[in-house]
């Protein structure tokens, strides 16, 4: 199997997390921060040394503005409804996933208003249209920072100078870039970020994170026990206790704090490179198959490590599958969540097939996958 | 009653938070004062169920902790009849 699907999670974890993993499962018992028995107070620790590590990787200062949620989903959710109020309006953008754009409708009915902003992939962010769409109500700003469709960015310190100037909080969605793209909270006008533990932090799946800036209260999405305060019958006002009710998936952590060491050690711009390489080279392979499109641009280095593609007019799903049958390369095909960036894209019907390789991904693998899809091409086309 | 370290140390910080207790441990280690993370006594109780505690000849420390910035509800002595709150 050639997996090529890292922008959904990530595979191969580095042999640390998943050794650590087991080393907690094994030896550490105890539910953290309930009671004040060792293996309660074990854990805490190890959960208290990944939230300083979070803390230190994207440079936000107190851990305890660091949440652990399920994944970036949960954390989008979690800002979402914990900042606006009726009343309240929202910029966006068309690139969203269905992790912002379901959130917000949902919102939307219950007297949010939203103004969109279209944004093609690969071209300019429109400022001009972005700084008219600001209101007296406005509350927030909420962008990815990469597009999980096509990988192109968004200049998100820009858009976060200028939401900062207007003294709208700015979300950004990072589930495509933490752990490929360096983010500096504090540089980037950042108020908050919603990152995956999964994906590029190289952690297990069922984690993920909410960082929030100093200064911002966010109303719980969960309520429930925290090992603190628990003869009050009120939610704790602190964090992290106020926004994390409920056992902590502790395992989960230790891999992620585990993700997050071997980044350290590795490099995240060295990763980085090694992932657009392997796309420039799938990108210029593909290229030469007759009938394949590429969508968001041909230069890797501007983009998250991610290629899309279609063939001709044929069904991306088709494509996908015929490239797991016949040759065990693994994609993804269809709308990827995100139907506004397929609308921009033109590719509503048709969806579209995304290779996303990680650092481990071989030269030999990228050959292998690129000579696949140029036999699927030739027996869709011969068909 | 006095029990665990806090015979012995007689001072005792308590947090709304487990993390704050986390945060505080981290400048103990740092400073090299020794302490203890014990269940936090019951007429204290102020939100997290661990309290540190930490000789008291040292409680200058408490400055630090404020330096780094660590949130806690109370400083307190611990004599023989229950605990005080602790000036340094
Ligand atoms: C841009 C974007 N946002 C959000 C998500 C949702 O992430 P998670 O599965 O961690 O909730 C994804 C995952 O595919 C994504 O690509």
């Amino acid at each position: 199997m050639i997996y090529l699907d890292n922008a959904a999670t990530s595979w191969p974890k580095p042999q640390g997390v998943v050794e650590e993993m087991r080393r907690v499962m094994t030896n550490l018992a105890g539910n953290p921060g309930r009671g004040s028995n060792r293996a309660a107070v074990g854990t805490a620790h190890l959960v208290y040394i990944v939230r300083e590590q979070i803390a230190g990787f994207f440079n936000s200062g107190a851990p305890q503005r660091v949440i652990f949620t399920n994944n970036t989903t949960h954390a989008i959710n979690q800002a979402l409804f914990g900042i606006l109020q009726p009343g309240d309006h929202v910029i966006t953008t068309s690139l969203e996933h269905n992790a912002v754009v379901r959130p917000l409708k949902a919102l939307t009915e219950l007297g949010v208003s939203v103004t969109e902003i279209p944004v093609v992939p690969g071209e300019k962010f429109p400022f001009a249209e972005f700084k008219a769409s600001f209101q007296k109500s406005t509350k927030l700003v909420v962008t990815l920072q990469a597009s999980n469709v096509s990988g192109n960015l968004l200049p998100i310190h820009k858009i976060g100078e200028l939401a900062r100037e207007k003294g709208v909080l700015y979300l950004v969605d990072a589930a495509q870039t933490a752990g490929i793209y360096p983010i500096d909270v504090k540089k980037m006008a950042i108020d908050l970020l919603a990152f995956p533990g999964h994906k590029g932090l190289l952690g297990p799946q069922g984690t993920g994170g909410l960082i929030i800036g100093p200064n911002i209260t966010l109303c719980p999405l969960i309520y429930g026990g925290t090992g603190s305060l628990s003869e009050s019958d009120r939610q704790p006002d602190f964090l992290p206790d106020a926004l994390e009710s409920g056992t902590l998936n502790v395992v989960g952590i230790s891999g992620l704090g585990m993700g997050l060491k071997y980044i350290r050690k590795y490099g995240i711009d060295n990763i980085r490179m090694r992932e657009q390489e392997k796309c420039q080279q799938l990108i210029d392979g593909l290229q030469t198959v007759p009938e394949v499109r590429i969508y968001g641009g041909t230069n890797a280095s501007e983009k998250a490590p991610i290629v899309a593609f279609n063939i001709g007019g044929h069904d991306s799903m088709i494509i996908s599958y015929l490239l797991d049958k016949e040759f065990g390369v693994i994609s993804r095909a269809g709308l990827h969540c995100a139907p506004r960036a397929h609308t921009v894209l033109g590719t509503i019907d048709q969806g579209l097939v995304r290779l996303s390789p990680s650092h481990f991904t071989t030269e030999i693998e990228i050959e292998q996958a690129i000579e696949a899809v140029r036999n699927v091409a030739k027996e869709l086309v011969d068909r | 009653m006095l029990y665990g370290e806090l015979k012995q140390y007689r001072a005792l910080i308590t947090f709304d938070s487990l993390t704050q207790a986390m945060a505080a441990e981290k400048v103990f280690k740092k400073l090299d004062c020794p302490y203890a993370l014990i269940p936090t006594p019951r007429t204290l109780r102020s939100g997290c169920n661990n309290a540190l505690c930490f000789p008291h000849e040292r409680k200058e420390i408490i400055d630090d902790l404020i330096d780094e910035m660590v949130v806690f509800t109370g400083v307190y002595e611990a004599n023989n009849d229950g605990f005080a709150p602790l000036k340094w």
